[in-house]
């Protein structure tokens, strides 16, 4: 039940994007429409999920060859470790999509090997995976990945479909339909985030009340 | 001692393995990046010279120099691209070339295909980072209706003809990206300026051996 309910808490009880309040400038950046989106949320999950498992074997390893003093000289130097164990796969991911999916990759840019530092990846590692067993440190990647591609989704939905009047590139606002500029510029990323972190808080105090 | 031997054994062993897995990473997705650079390219020159069957690159060496000013080998540098018929006939139909310049935000660059007469067969934006909404905008290749910003519109101008609205010619730029627009029209007229001599001697030898 507990792996179950590490996955479940990423979703919606520590949303990376909503509740934790990391990784808000990839947030801001790629959220201008829902393929982005995706396509930014999967890039994360999967670095996401590969660097909690290295940096998980790692400390397992440590742990079963080392002494205890070994292990606490180590320690030292375990944020230069998760950083290089980070952006190796974050090279991977930038090479193969470029290599393989040359669109997506042009249009999420500079933002790729920004995963490296983005904070919910080194956060997850050293917060988490560092000091957990393998499986919960898998299901808390999946559902820390999810959480954040289903955040990116639900603020790209509203950013792309005011301010460009298209879902998934499809238009379906209708010609009348003049697209808010605004909403695909920066203003608009951090207007959307405060208003759902405000429906949130409203949400959440409700629940306290009744 | 002992200790720093240790911190340094560990981050030399996790770097290591890191590169090993990079190096066959990179051995395997290089080719396929190269390759769809090729193809971005080559449909980029179908696009502008849709009737040539067969385009072929003009090159040039250019001397690649150290810091004392010694000639360390040669690169080869495309210049323009050729359009021929088919591979066979050595009817020219017409050039391709790269127009490149400074946008508001980024480098914008531009694929120009020009009858053997320069004037202009088509276009394409072929890379620009510009505002999503406005500079952006300048991809757009919707039917050109002589209101609105489209690629169309510089289909059968000639390098004289090349200037934006707001500069007294009849390209009309984009609404509130006038420096994008700017930017594509000059650097094609610039492009023009430079290449047209150099496309034209082999046209003027023809001319007298005849």
């Amino acid at each position: 039940m507990s792996v179950m309910s590490e996955f479940i808490k990423g979703i919606y009880k520590e949303n990376p994007v909503f509740r934790l309040a990391l990784g808000l400038c990839p947030v801001l950046a790629v959220s201008t429409s829902i393929s982005n989106a995706i396509g930014m949320g999967a890039a994360t999950t999967f670095v996401l999920l590969s660097s909690n498992i290295i940096v998980s074997l790692l400390m397992l390893l440590f742990s079963k060859i080392l002494s205890e003093d070994g292990q606490k000289s180590i320690n030292k130097i375990r944020i230069p470790m998760f950083i290089v164990v980070i952006a190796s796969f974050v090279t991977i991911v930038e090479m193969v999509m470029s290599a393989y999916f040359p669109i997506l990759s042009e249009s999420l840019g500079i933002f790729i090997p920004l995963i490296v530092v983005n904070c919910i990846i080194l956060g997850r590692a050293e917060g988490y995976a560092s000091k957990n067993p393998l499986i919960p440190s898998i299901a808390d990647a999946i559902g820390m990945g999810i959480g954040f591609t289903l955040a990116l989704i639900a603020i790209a939905f509203l950013r792309e479909l005011l301010g460009s009047g298209t879902l998934l590139g499809q238009n379906i606002m209708g010609g009348g339909f003049k697209p808010v500029l605004l909403m695909i510029l920066p203003p608009g990323a951090f207007l959307v985030i405060g208003l759902y972190l405000a429906l949130l808080n409203w949400l959440d105090l409700r629940k306290k009340e009744s | 001692m002992n200790n720093i031997l240790r911190l340094s054994i560990v981050l030399t062993i996790v770097t290591l393995v890191a590169a090993f897995v990079l190096a066959e990473i990179y051995s395997v997705t290089k080719p396929q990046i190269e390759l769809q650079k090729l193809a971005k390219t080559r449909e980029a020159l179908h696009f502008v010279l849709p009737n040539a069957q067969h385009i072929s690159a003009v090159t040039r060496k250019v001397p690649v120099r150290d810091g004392d000013g010694v000639t360390l080998y040669e690169k080869e540098e495309i210049m323009f691209y050729r359009a021929f018929a088919d591979p066979d006939s050595q009817q020219l139909m017409g050039y391709a070339f790269k127009a490149e310049g400074n946008g508001y935000s980024s480098v914008i660059e531009t694929m120009v295909g020009i009858d053997t007469a320069g004037v202009i067969q088509n276009i394409k934006i072929i890379l620009q980072k510009e505002t999503p909404g406005l500079g952006a905008l300048a991809e757009n290749s919707d039917p050109f209706t002589g209101k609105k910003w489209s690629t169309q519109q510089f289909v059968g101008k000639i390098m004289d003809e090349l200037k934006v609205d707001k500069d007294g010619g009849d390209i009309i730029s984009i609404t509130g990206a006038t420096i994008t627009s700017r930017t594509i029209t000059n650097s094609i007229r610039d492009e023009l300026k430079t290449l047209l001599p150099q496309i034209a001697p082999p046209q003027d030898q023809q001319a007298e051996e005849n």
